[in-house]
Order: C-alpha cells, then sequence, then structure tokens
C-alpha cells in the first residue's frame, strides 16, 4: 500500500505520462491523484512517517521537482510542480494536519493556476517570462498573485506555514523531520521568490500592453482569499491550543 | 586610433559631478548641437528611454485646458504639413486626443482572434520593420550589446551580471573619497595602472595598448570599435559620467590625488569581459557570427525573450525544444498580425479618414512618431501665449527714495518672498544668478577645503578666505570635544573586536537621538543644538596679499615640515636661521653648513613637497587671495550693471545669498544655489557688501559713473530656502537710527517670508501649518524637505516692473536685465546669456529628463538608495550611479509634479541686441539655436513680441501697452 501511496503522492504518474504532453488541465489530474493518495490513507489507514524508503523517495522527488521548477517559467507547470515539491510533507505529516496542509494548498494552487489561466487570457501563455512589473500594471492580478505565493513559501500565518509548524510542535522531531523541512522549505521558498521577483516586482514590459482581472475574476479570488483566511484562522487556534 | 573612437562617442555620456555639490545639468549636453527634436530622436534609440510624457499625460492636460485647443491645430497642421499630411488634420485632431492615449488597448491578443486581418498591410508593414528577417531582427535588437549580452541572450547565463558586479567593485574603491577606513591600495598611480596590482596583470603598456589587446582578442571589427565602446560606457553611463567628470576637472583633488580617465575605466571594463568570457567556446565575435549563421532563428528568437519582447507563449514554445524556424515564423507573423489589427481597429474608430489601410498606417506612423513634440510644443506654447498677454502693468516705479532693495537669487523659489515684500512696503527686488558674477573659491573658517561658488562651466580666479575676528575659545573647546567624540566612536566601530562590545554598552544612547528626532525632532534639534559649537564673528579676506605677505606664507608651510622633520633627526629644535637655510637649499639648491643626510632632504623634497614648483604653485595661490581695487570696482559695477540699480539707490542694499537645510538628504546640495555650482550663495552675497560698502571702492565706481550715497549700507542675508527664513549678518555696521529703520525692513521680511511659507504649504504633502516645514527641514524621515526648483517652467529677463504684478507661484528664474545700461558689446546680456542661462537651461533639462524617465535619467527613488564612495547614490550593494533627480523631487504619488516642459526664456531686449548676444556667446549659442530653450522676445524698442522658432523669430504679438 505504501508503495502506491508512493506513486501516487510521489509525481510518479506525472513525470512519465503528463510532463511532456502537459495541458491546462493536467493540475486537476495530479490534484486528482493526490486526493486519491489521501483517501488510500483514510481507507487503508496507512501511515509512512516511518517508512524511511517513502519519505527519501519523496525527497528526491521534491529536490528534483524543485530544480525543474526554476528552469520553467510557466505557470501551469509550476502549478504541477509545488505539488511535488511537498511531497515528503504528504508522507511526513501527521494525518490531520495533512487533510488541512493539502486543503491549503490546494485551494492556492487553484488561485495560482487561475492566475495562469488569466495570464493565457490576456498574454498569450501562462508563462511569465516578459510579464514583469505586475504588482504596478495590474495591481488586482499583482496582490491575489502575491498573497499565493507568500503562502505557498511558507510564510507565517498564512496556512501552509501554520499547518507545518502545527505538526512540527506535535510530533517529534528526528533527523528525517530536518531533512524534509530543509528540502521542501527551501524548494517552495525559492520558487515562489522566483515568480514574485520576475513578475510582480520587476520592471514592467512596454511592450505588452497589461489588463487587470475582471470583474468576476476579482470576486473568485477573494472567495479563495476568504478560505484561506478561515483555513488559516483555525489553524492559528491550534497552535494556540 | 583608441582614443580617437572613444573621442567619438564619450559626448553621448553626460557628466556626473559628485553629489556634494550637485550640479544640475541636461543629460543630453552631447546631443545639444543637433536641433532638439532631432537631438531626442536620436537619444530615444541610444538610452532606450522615453523623452516625451505619454500621451495620455498631455490629452489631461488639454482637457485642464492648460494646452490650448487652437495652438494644438496650429502645431498639429504645421507638422501635418511637413508630411504632407494637411487634409486628414480633423483625424489626426481626433486621433492625438481620443485615440493615442488608448493606442495599446487596440494590440491585444483577445481582439486579434475576433478580427479579418487585411493581408496587404501586414506586407507593407513587413516591409519597412524589423522583421523583413532574423537577421534584421538580430542586428536591430543587439544594437549597443556587448558580446558578454549575446552570450547571456543566447546561453541563459549571468555574465552581465557577474562582469558588471567586477567594475563596480573595482572602480567604487578607486573612486572612493574616504567613505571606507580601508582604502584601496596603490591608488596614486592612477586607475588603470592600480588595476593591474589589483589583478596581478603582468603587462608593461598602457591602458591605450590593453584595450588594444582585447579588442583583437574579442575580434571586434575596426569599424565597429566606436560602437563598442558606447556599449561599453552605457551600461554604467552613470559611473562613466562621474569619470568624464572627474577627468575633465584638473582642480578636482581626488583626481590629482588618484588619476581615472575613461580610457583607464574602458580597459577595465574590457578586462572583465574578457576575464569570464575566455574560457567560453563562444569568445569572440568571429565565433559569435558562425555561431549565428548557423543558428539564425535560434539566436534571433533567443535575443528576443532576453529583451522581453518575445511573448510568452513563443516562451513555451522554446522551453518545449520546438524547431526554432517555426517559432519564429509563427511570432514574426503574429506580431504583423497584431500591429495591422492596431491599426485597423484605429481607423474604425476614424470613420471620416478619407484613404486606405496603407496610407492610414502611414498616417498613424507618423503621428505616433510626432505627437510628444506636438504636445510639449503646444504646452509651452500655450505657456507663452498665457503670459505674454499677461506681462506689463501700467505700475511706474516710486518716486519716492525706497527704504530697501532686496537682491535675491534667480532661483525659482525667491519669486514669492520678493513679490509679498513689494506688495507691503518701500522696497523693490532684484534677481541675479547667486554667483552675483563673481566667481570666488571660498575657504571656510575651520574648514581645508575649497568651494567654488560660481556655476560650475566657470573656474574663479579670486580666493576668498574667512577669518575670525573674536575670540572663540568656547568654539574650539565644543569642536574639539565633538572631533575627539566622533573619532572615539569611528575607531570603535571600525575596529574589528569593538563593535559588538560598544553597540551593547553605549547602542542605547543613539536611540534617544533615533526615537528623539522621529517622534519629538524640533525638541531633540533644539537640544542637540545647543552642543554644536557656535560658529565665531567671522570675516573676508577681502584685499590682495602684499608680495611680502604672499612670500611669508609660501614659506611658512614648508618651514614646518622642515622643522617637524630635521628637529626630529637631530634631535634639537631648530632655530629660524637654520630652517631658513635647509629651506633655501631645498628651493634653490643653495649650499648648506648643516649637516642633514640626504635621505632625509629627499623625503622633505618628495614626500612633503618642499621644491621650488610647489613654492611657485603656493605663490600663485595666494596671489589669488583677495580682490585689487581694481577689481573690487569692477565686480561692483558688473553687479549693480547687470541687476540695472545704477541710481536711486535705497537706504539699504540687501544682497541675500540662498541654501537648504534638511537631514539624512544625500541629496541637499540639489537644493543649493545651482549658480553656485551646488553650493549656498551667501559668501559671494557677503563680499560683494564688503566691497559695496569700502569708501575707496565707491569713489572709483563714482568716476565710472555710478554714484552710490554714503549713507547707503550694503548688508548681506541668507534665505533659507526649506523653512524660507531670512537672516542678515554683518548688521554691527548700522548706527542707532540704521538699525531701527532696518528693524522696520525685518518685520516686513518676516511677514513675506510668513506669507511664502503659507503658499507652499497648499503644494507640500503632508504638511498643514507654517510649523510642519520647520519640521521638514530637521526631520530624517523626510524625503521631499521641499519642492526645490520642481515645476519651474520659465525665466524673464528684464525689468521687474513688466511682470511684479504677476503671481508666478515660483515657477519663474526672474533675471533683472535693462537693456538700456547694457554696452555696445552686449556685454551683460553676453554673460547673462553664458551663466545664468545655461545653468537654467541645466536645471530645467535636469527636470525634464527626470520626469520623463526617472529610470534612465533620474536617480529612482531615495528609499533604495546608498551613499557610495562618498560620489553620489546607487541602488542597493552594487549598481550604476544614480544621476538625475530622485522620484521625490519630480514626482507626488507616481504622477508627475514637475510639468516637462523646456524653459521659456521671456527676454526684453532689441531684436539686435539678442542677435548680438546669441552670436558672441559660444555656450548659449547652440542651445538658443537648436531650440533646447523657447526664447520670447520682447523687443520694447519695436513694441514686438518675437518666439524663436525654426532658426527665425516669429512676430507673436504687438505689445498694446508700451512702457518706454
Amino acid at each position: 500500500m505504501e508503495f502506491v501511496l508512493l506513486i501516487l503522492l510521489a509525481g510518479v504518474p506525472y513525470y512519465i505520462f503528463l510532463e511532456k504532453s502537459l495541458k491546462k488541465y493536467t493540475f486537476f489530474i495530479s490534484a486528482f491523484l493526490i486526493i486519491v493518495g489521501l483517501l488510500f490513507m483514510i481507507l487503508f489507514n496507512v501511515n509512512c512517517s516511518q517508512n524511511l524508503f517513502c519519505i527519501f523517495s519523496a525527497i528526491l522527488t521534491s529536490l528534483f521537482t524543485t530544480y525543474k521548477a526554476l528552469k520553467t517559467t510557466n505557470i501551469y507547470k509550476l502549478v504541477n510542480y509545488f505539488i511535488f515539491i511537498n511531497s515528503p510533507v504528504y508522507f511526513l505529516f501527521s494525518f490531520e494536519y495533512f487533510v488541512y496542509f493539502i486543503f491549503s494548498l490546494l485551494v492556492t494552487l487553484v488561485g495560482l493556476y487561475l492566475i495562469g489561466y488569466y495570464y493565457e487570457k490576456n498574454y498569450g501563455s501562462a508563462n511569465f517570462f516578459s510579464v514583469g512589473g505586475l504588482a504596478l500594471k495590474s495591481p488586482f492580478a499583482g496582490l491575489f498573485l502575491r498573497i499565493y505565493l507568500i503562502n505557498l513559501a511558507l510564510y507565517p500565518p498564512f496556512p501552509n506555514a501554520v499547518f507545518l509548524f502545527n505538526s512540527m510542535l506535535k510530533d517529534k522531531l528526528d533527523l528525517i523531520w530536518y531533512t524534509v523541512i530543509i528540502v521542501f522549505f527551501f524548494g517552495n521558498f525559492f520558487v515562489a521568490m522566483k515568480i514574485l521577483v520576475n513578475t510582480v516586482f520587476g520592471k514592467a514590459n512596454e511592450n505588452i500592453f497589461y489588463i487587470d482581472l475582471e470583474r468576476k475574476e476579482k470576486i473568485f479570488h477573494t472567495v479563495l482569499n476568504i478560505v484561506l483566511l478561515a483555513v488559516g484562522i483555525y489553524g492559528l487556534e491550534e497552535v494556540l491550543k | 586610433m583608441i582614443k580617437e573612437n572613444l573621442d567619438y562617442v564619450k559626448g553621448v555620456i553626460p557628466k556626473y559631478w559628485p553629489i556634494i555639490t550637485f550640479i544640475h545639468h541636461n543629460p543630453l549636453t552631447g546631443f545639444e548641437k543637433k536641433n532638439f527634436r532631432e537631438g531626442l530622436k536620436l537619444a530615444k534609440d541610444i538610452f532606450k528611454a522615453n523623452v516625451y510624457m505619454p500621451a495620455e499625460y498631455y490629452v489631461s492636460l488639454y482637457k485642464e485646458g492648460k494646452i490650448k485647443q487652437h495652438i494644438l491645430e496650429e502645431n498639429l497642421s504645421k507638422v501635418l504639413k511637413e508630411h504632407n499630411l494637411v487634409k486628414h488634420f480633423h483625424e489626426a485632431r481626433t486621433f492625438l486626443i481620443e485615440i493615442s492615449p488608448r493606442w495599446e488597448s487596440f494590440r491585444t491578443y483577445k481582439s486579434s482572434k475576433q478580427e479579418c486581418i487585411n493581408r496587404f498591410l501586414i506586407d507593407v508593414l513587413k516591409r519597412d520593420s524589423q522583421f523583413k528577417d532574423a537577421n534584421c531582427l538580430i542586428t536591430h535588437n543587439v544594437k549597443y550589446y556587448t558580446l558578454y549580452e549575446i552570450f547571456d541572450a543566447i546561453f541563459d547565463t549571468d555574465k552581465k551580471e557577474i562582469i558588471e558586479r567586477d567594475i563596480i567593485e573595482y572602480i567604487s574603491r578607486f573612486l572612493d573619497q574616504e567613505q571606507t577606513t580601508l582604502s584601496m591600495y596603490q591608488r596614486h598611480l592612477g586607475m588603470f595602472n592600480t588595476f593591474k596590482y589589483y589583478e596581478g596583470l603582468d603587462f608593461s603598456g598602457d591602458a591605450q595598448a590593453f584595450i588594444k589587446e582585447i579588442l583583437d582578442n574579442l575580434k571586434v571589427p575596426q569599424k565597429e570599435i566606436s560602437n563598442y565602446f558606447l556599449s561599453h560606457l552605457l551600461k554604467q553611463a552613470g559611473w562613466a559620467g562621474f569619470i568624464k567628470y572627474r577627468e575633465s576637472d584638473d582642480y578636482y583633488y581626488w583626481q590629482q590625488e588618484y588619476p581615472a580617465s575613461l580610457i583607464d575605466y574602458l580597459a577595465v571594463r574590457l578586462y572583465y569581459e574578457w576575464k569570464h568570457m575566455k574560457n567560453e567556446k563562444i569568445n569572440n565575435y568571429e565565433k559569435l557570427n558562425n555561431f549565428i549563421e548557423k543558428n539564425r532563428e535560434f539566436v534571433a528568437l533567443k535575443i528576443l525573450k532576453y529583451n522581453s519582447q518575445l511573448p510568452p507563449k513563443y516562451i513555451d514554445w522554446l522551453e518545449e525544444g520546438q524547431e526554432p524556424k517555426k517559432i519564429l515564423e509563427s511570432y514574426v507573423k503574429e506580431e504583423l498580425e497584431l500591429d495591422a489589427l492596431q491599426i485597423q481597429l484605429a481607423k474604425k474608430e476614424l470613420p471620416t479618414f478619407e484613404g486606405d489601410l496603407i496610407e492610414f498606417a502611414k498616417f498613424v506612423k507618423v503621428l505616433k512618431e510626432e505627437e510628444g513634440f506636438i504636445w510639449l510644443k503646444s504646452l509651452e506654447d500655450s505657456y507663452i501665449e498665457t503670459y505674454v498677454n499677461e506681462f506689463f502693468s501700467s505700475s511706474k516705479a516710486p518716486k519716492d527714495r525706497l527704504l530697501a532693495s532686496l537682491v535675491m537669487c534667480i532661483d525659482v523659489r525667491s519669486e514669492a518672498v520678493r513679490r509679498y515684500m513689494e506688495r507691503i512696503g518701500p522696497y523693490n527686488t532684484y534677481g541675479i544668478a547667486g554667483f552675483l558674477r563673481m566667481p570666488i573659491t571660498f575657504i571656510e573658517f575651520d574648514k581645508d577645503h575649497e568651494q567654488f561658488l560660481c556655476p560650475a562651466i566657470i573656474k574663479p580666479n579670486n580666493v576668498v578666505f574667512e577669518l575670525p575676528k573674536e575670540r572663540h575659545e568656547e568654539y574650539k573647546a565644543k569642536k574639539g570635544f565633538t572631533k575627539t567624540l566622533k573619532k572615539v566612536l569611528n575607531d570603535l566601530k571600525n575596529n574589528p573586536y569593538t563593535p559588538f562590545i560598544t553597540v551593547e554598552a553605549i547602542g542605547w544612547l543613539f536611540g534617544i537621538n533615533l526615537f528623539g528626532k522621529t517622534f519629538f525632532p524640533r525638541e531633540v534639534d533644539r537640544f542637540f543644538s545647543k552642543f554644536r559649537p557656535k560658529k565665531p564673528k567671522t570675516t573676508y579676506i577681502i584685499d590682495k596679499l602684499s608680495q611680502e605677505d604672499i612670500e611669508l606664507f609660501a614659506k611658512k608651510v614648508h618651514f614646518k615640515f622642515i622643522q617637524e622633520i630635521v628637529s626630529a633627526y637631530l634631535k634639537r629644535d631648530l632655530t629660524e636661521i637654520e630652517t631658513e637655510e635647509i629651506w633655501k637649499h631645498l628651493i634653490f639648491g643653495e649650499p648648506l653648513s648643516i649637516k642633514v643626510p640626504n635621505e632625509i632632504l629627499e623625503k622633505l623634497k618628495e614626500k612633503y613637497n618642499i621644491t621650488k614648483e610647489d613654492y611657485e604653485f603656493q605663490k600663485r595661490k595666494l596671489s589669488q587671495v583677495g580682490f585689487s581695487l581694481d577689481e573690487q570696482v569692477m565686480y561692483l559695477e558688473n553687479f549693480l550693471k547687470t541687476i540695472g540699480l545704477v541710481s536711486d539707490f535705497p537706504k539699504f542694499v540687501l544682497i541675500v545669498g540662498h541654501g537648504s537645510k534638511s537631514d539624512n538628504n544625500p541629496f541637499e546640495s540639489a537644493l543649493d544655489c545651482g549658480a553656485c555650482g551646488g553650493n549656498i550663495s551667501f559668501p559671494n552675497a557677503r563680499a560683494m557688501c564688503m566691497i559695496g560698502n569700502r569708501e575707496e571702492v565707491r569713489k572709483k565706481l563714482e568716476e565710472r559713473g555710478i554714484k552710490i550715497p554714503s549713507d547707503v549700507k550694503f548688508l548681506p542675508g541668507l534665505h533659507i530656502t526649506t523653512t524660507d527664513e531670512i537672516e542678515f549678518y554683518d548688521t554691527e555696521i548700522l548706527n542707532d537710527e540704521e538699525e531701527k529703520l532696518f528693524a522696520k525692513v525685518l518685520d516686513d521680511i518676516k511677514f513675506a517670508t510668513s506669507r511664502s511659507r503659507e503658499e507652499r504649504i497648499k503644494t507640500l504633502p503632508y504638511t498643514e501649518t507654517e510649523e510642519d516645514i520647520f519640521i521638514k527641514a530637521i526631520d530624517w524621515s523626510e524625503p521631499r524637505p521641499e519642492w526645490g526648483l520642481s515645476k519651474n517652467v520659465a525665466a524673464y529677463v528684464g525689468k521687474r516692473e513688466s511682470i511684479k504684478h504677476l503671481t508666478l507661484h515660483n515657477r519663474f528664474f526672474l533675471v533683472s536685465y535693462d537693456w538700456k545700461i547694457d554696452d555696445d558689446k552686449v556685454s551683460i546680456l553676453t554673460a547673462l546669456f553664458s551663466g545664468p542661462l545655461i545653468v537654467g537651461e541645466w536645471i530645467n533639462l535636469e527636470h525634464y529628463f527626470s520626469t520623463v524617465d526617472n529610470e534612465i535619467f533620474g536617480a529612482g527613488s531615495k528609499v533604495y538608495h546608498n551613499i557610495v564612495s562618498k560620489v553620489g547614490v546607487f541602488y542597493g550593494n552594487y549598481s550604476d550611479l544614480k544621476i538625475g533627480l530622485p522620484t521625490q523631487t519630480v514626482l507626488l504619488e507616481d504622477k508627475p509634479y514637475h510639468e516637462p516642459t523646456r524653459l521659456i526664456v521671456f527676454l526684453e531686449a532689441p531684436m539686435e541686441l539678442a542677435l548680438k548676444a546669441t552670436k558672441a556667446s559660444e555656450l548659449a549659442s547652440p542651445i538658443i539655436l537648436n531650440e533646447w530653450i523657447r526664447l520670447v522676445l520682447i523687443d520694447e524698442k519695436d513694441g514686438k513680441i518675437y518666439k524663436f522658432e525654426d532658426g527665425e523669430f516669429k512676430l507673436i504679438k504687438e505689445i498694446d501697452y508700451c512702457i518706454i
């Protein structure tokens, strides 16, 4: 059962089948795999936190994914990569926090995915390489993107960071934990910061006509942010308990 | 060959003066030989900068009524006529006002899917564009690129980052002016020779030979060398500009000590380029060209990506490894379609346009190229029309004797004070460039450096020393204490072992200052002012030194060193006669009867510079101290004639210099007097007053036709522009009766300055009361202590009576000039053209370009600035030296506060005099003739007003009311 989980949560199908023919909807397949993995854990009551092989493989996946993520500037690809940068966490977190973390991560990634869609619609592709200075030129898109990235970069008190710290406080920390934290913390941080620096900040591109989010997009992102806020507050309460 | 190539291009780079004496300058000085319009086109291409404001800015001014409709139409017609497009006048007007501000919105992917695009139009657009083929795209996009930049673009490397960091690291350390405590070793050898030590280079030749060798290695084609130099200089134009300034100023202390030149700088740049490129497979232009030949489409795409021109979709395709040829074809097709779509959609909004799409495309091209100039000129012409209709009133000069004449700098910030003074009492005012046409080198009391108090284009011949005229033990004691305290703190800070302990032990003390200055700035300033040493009363050396004095002082410095060194060796004090004997031996080679080892004598010659050359140099410098009587008379006469005060002298002539006051502001000197080279202009005012009060000077002046009554008193003042306070000095020369009269003047000045502050409150953000203005001057977190010269728009050169009824909102340089006093050679007007006019143009265009493109020509936000090498500011740890003005000076909440226009110079003078002065002034001639300023001539004699345009004076108005 651990092996099945490893396949699902460490992105094996993604790298074998999906990466090369990446489509817009690939993210949903990857997210689906994670949710299936989660259900497997519930149904079969699997705990991999002591399975060194699984954890070591997940760390390798995380490192490899971070490397791949630093090489691309396509938001659709990055959304998938963010799922697998966090692989070791799925195996190590206690079940309760795993559920919350996955929920918060997927909500954030849906937000990021929609920002990718916004890029594609207005600038021809979800690639942010030449779309700099979003904060100045498209302030709403810049603001929402900033929130998602800060959450992904594990800045407290955003929910991802809160659940990570909760889990750290609850569990007994050992060498594996430290290794995992270093790998996935820096992985998330560097990739998120790379996006932030290149597209949210920086100089606006004069060759591009910037368009901000439409009203319905703003509403949808606001809803996602409210959800994240609620999850974050819940997580903070947990910490304080 | 190297030097010639460099000389050919270095004019493009503007000089940058050290920030301690910030000199406002036109960043496009090198283009002034060209007409303004053409110069800007060229500069736009070279600097890749905006040279006009965006269309929406001008449209908003048009809607506000600042740009007048009939003027816009007139200027538009003129441009259309040049291009044979007059028949489309109405469409062109609609295009400028309604379509152009939305121009980019017609070019979206969304609309490209909905519109059917005209194929023929695409073909036409392709013919004239960079999209013709891959070669064209590459050539167009790598103009002014270095080899390492092209390499970075193709292979996604970070060479530029590494190379530029290395270069800045070296030059900022070499050019350091005692910011660091660990200076670079052997700097006196010069920039390139020191560099050889720094990098351990085994190269015996000079910088030129070195550059040649590297150019050979890089295989830069012969005909491309000058362009390649320009590409390098443009990479760090700020640093290059500073080195260019240093190279040109022989008097600059740091240049004398540690010489640097652009040739040396280029050698350093090219060295790093070669160092980081030599191990790469493609390390010269030959190999690069071969690579491009084989991978043309791939290179074109990578360069487009590097320039952020490649749309995201194609970056994805590149990442996916699709065939470059197909990607490029698709990209070119889409770009041309979008260009065509933009034109098609715009044409739809102009249904009345008679002509096909191709004609419309040409029409749009012309308008997009010329709209910036059309709008700018229309804005300037609107101001010209508004003001020429408002000049002249029937106000006449008062018949009664005036109590005081206030002579202030032409600086725009004096306008409000002058206006209020004139309105409240028996006063009149004059404007003259702060150096008062008397360039001086000033050496302040207790300071050991010189200040050149005159425009940067002039070098002074007279030195003025400030000396104490009362005992100053308390000053010395406080100064000594402060100095010692600073030294101890610095030592503790810079010692590797002590900083931690220091912070632990006394760090909290700094907290008092920190929180105090933040929350109670006025109180804290008052408290600390008690500890600041108060300068004693001083006087200036105005008279020339006698020949004996000169020789005595010149010897004195040498004597001091001889006594110190030789006494230490002999272990006894030297007598005066012995010292003189050694000195004569060293200077004149006379025989020496005392036994002093050769090494000591050599040390005195080499290290302490006790040589005949130095003796002559000291004598020459000392002979510049003070003024001869004739010079004093000449300067006073020039001053009085320039402002037109040659009769009807008031009781007091108050000459007011100006400076600014702010805390934690590296740009403070930018707020000081521009006509005094970014210094406070008070010393000129004081020296002139001392000269003006002299009996013998007045006697001689009378012989020249200017009689100053004996009861007239000249008094110097200092205007602090940040707080609008004016303080007067040397008032002890007044008798009791005069003191009473002067008290009335002071009251009125107090009133005028208070009104001026009230006016300024309305324009300064976060300022509600006068108290807020005073706080701004001492608030260390205030990025905008005053607006400075922002919003300057024009200069009025003429009689004050013509405009004194106008409220000019601190936007005019007010230059007093009465052409009837000028001589046959028009020497006064020529001097005004060669000094104040140039300074005004520099200030104006510095503001202009800092507003239109702050990133390229300005200094960016003060918030990110760090002081580097004590010569300027840069961003973060390393970046180009930031030239120009910070955003806080020209923008307010990201919108322009300064209105960028060329300086409109209204000159009251007959045409023949203006022509004569233009011809006589080598400096002003190109900027007038090439229209870098807008000259409006008010010819009272003929009763006509002209503006200079397209190489001729055009009549714009006949004067209804003639003052004559």
